[in-house]
């Protein structure tokens, strides 16, 4: 038998010649020019594997990215058959604490507050301060429905995917110091009570230590969807890196012969390091489209126009949008920890970048009172 | 199709489709965008007994990329001689960023019939001349002839390309 095409070689080389392999074999043994041959098209097509494997090298073919791409496509689906997204809310719930939907409130909230300025420079982090508070409206009602909603969602989800949260560094406490060696740390002025009885408290400073979450678009993105969202995170999100710190904190404490204890915490706006492409209204988006808020609640949120700058807080029957000051600010009862304890009251609020919180066993009225009168 | 099904084959294919498709138009986006309408096509159209789901997503896969680059190349004739103007400015900026970078192989790869660029990308792909011929529509005995006429142009047109790169820095 004579020479082998160089397309039959080929063949042979990519293990497509059944019976007629061994033939061009057994040639291949005593033909020094087709095995010249062969050789040439072997290094040929390892030449290709090469380039064309470099040029996928960028593209991201993981098992990640192929369950998010699975959950588009099912979100795609869902859309074409006009079916509603979500699940119905089973009759009976267990759920009396409001935690889960306190928790997604503060998901939401801190998502938000988290976002970023798009103005920013590409690659460089965007910092700003929170220096509002909004309150939205929520009944004790609602609370249930969406704890319950995300009780019934999450049961698959490891929080875990969401990102890895780090602590940079440890709390420091400066038990006992004067008022000007704290304002020095803090570096802003600090105002005292100026009603009779509540003088010379106790001061001290806590240095809070910094807390960094990156981001696990895929995690997030499989929550978002298992609670039945339509709009998912983009990509390009993946794996940035959120800071937070908080200022140091200056603690007052009031402690007077027969007067309740009160205590004042004075700290600058918490400072947020968030990369500069993250688009804050995507976020928000893909949070507000969860389909377990209520509409009266997805409106106010939908109805905030500066997330950056704002914290949100959702108001409940003991917890209440309040004016302090000119500013505002939030007021709640907290239930005693022990029966002999009575209730104590605590007001928030924030002023000129600086928050703001007094607490004391003192009726409602008596501790706005207080906050109005401070120098 | 039932859910689970298609779960099955998007598990097996999904990757070597997004694959293809990464290597037929050059796009990670498109790539993208194509695949998951590879799966929408199989889950609403896909006969209910595949024999071969592997040769059918791949065909699909082929007429959607390459319905694509047809409109892509519409689009782009359709633009000005400023367009292309832009382009080549752009093009020598690359290459003067990239230069320590291979040549674009999408650009070569562009440079290829459809069929030969079909082939080729479909044979380092994993696929059988069988699978190849089913979806260029030619006889399996032609896919060899075929194939090594596209194996020698890219190398050709590769190596063009570079030794112009090499000469002009």
């Amino acid at each position: 038998m004579g020479c082998y095409e160089d397309h039959m070689l080929l063949a042979y080389l990519d293990g497509e010649l059944k019976s007629e392999g061994m033939a061009v074999e057994s040639h291949l043994k005593q033909c020094s020019d087709c095995q010249e041959r062969l050789r040439v098209l072997a290094e040929d097509e390892q030449f290709l594997e090469g380039v064309l494997s470099e040029h996928l090298e960028e593209i991201d073919l993981s098992n990640a990215f192929k369950e998010e791409s699975w959950i588009r496509l099912k979100l795609q689906l869902n859309a074409d058959h006009k079916q509603k997204p979500g699940r119905s809310l089973p009759g009976k719930s267990r759920s009396k604490s409001g935690v889960a939907a306190a928790a997604a409130i503060l998901l939401l909230a801190g998502t938000l507050f988290f976002g970023g300025a798009r103005s920013a420079v590409a690659d460089f982090l965007s910092v700003f301060r929170v220096d509002r508070i909004e309150t939205i409206e929520i009944t004790t009602h609602e609370m249930a429905q969406i704890d319950t909603a995300i009780r019934n969602g999450l049961k698959e989800i490891d929080i875990d995917n969401i990102g890895t949260f780090k602590i940079v560094g440890s709390e420091e406490i400066l038990p006992e110091c004067t008022l000007d060696e704290a304002a020095e740390i803090v570096g802003f002025k600090i105002i005292q009570l100026d009603i009779d009885g509540y003088v010379t408290p106790r001061v001290s400073v806590k240095k809070q230590a910094q807390m960094s979450l990156t981001l696990n678009v895929p995690g997030i993105n499989s929550m978002i969807y298992s609670l039945g969202g339509t709009r998912l995170l983009p990509r390009e999100l993946d794996q940035q890196t959120i800071t937070l710190s908080a200022p140091p904190r200056v603690f007052l404490n009031y402690r007077s012969a027969g007067l309740p204890p009160v205590s004042i915490v004075q700290m600058r706006s918490p400072k947020l390091a968030v990369p500069g492409n993250i688009e804050v209204e995507e976020v928000k988006d893909a949070l507000l489209s969860l389909p377990f808020w209520p509409e009266k609640i997805r409106q106010q949120l939908a109805s905030i126009d500066d997330w950056r700058h704002t914290m949100v807080i959702p108001t409940t029957a003991n917890l209440q949008p309040v004016t302090v000051r000119g500013h505002q600010g939030v007021i709640w009862n907290n239930e005693p920890e022990h029966s002999m304890d009575s209730t104590s009251t605590t007001v928030l609020w924030s002023e000129n970048g600086i928050i703001y919180s007094i607490n004391g066993q003192l009726p409602l009225e008596q501790i706005l009172e207080m906050a109005e009168g401070m120098k | 199709m039932q859910e689970a099904e298609l779960r099955k084959l998007f598990d097996m294919y999904y990757l070597p489709v997004m694959r293809y498709l990464s290597h037929l138009t050059g796009e990670a986006t498109a790539a993208q965008d194509l695949s998951q309408e590879v799966f929408l096509k199989l889950y609403h159209y896909g006969p209910s007994t595949l024999e071969n789901p592997r040769a059918w997503l791949f065909r699909v896969a082929t007429n959607l990329g390459y319905n694509y680059l047809r409109q892509r190349g519409n689009r782009m004739r359709r633009e000005t001689a400023a367009y292309q103007a832009e382009q080549e400015a752009s093009d020598l900026e690359e290459l003067a960023i990239r230069s320590e970078e291979r040549v674009n192989v999408h650009q070569v790869l562009e440079s290829l019939s459809e069929r030969d660029r079909t082939c080729l990308i479909m044979r380092f792909s994993g696929f059988s001349y069988q699978e190849i011929a089913e979806v260029i529509g030619v006889n399996k005995s032609s896919v060899g002839t075929i194939l090594l006429r596209a194996i020698k142009r890219f190398r050709r047109e590769y190596e063009d390309r570079g030794e112009i790169k090499d000469g002009l820095l």
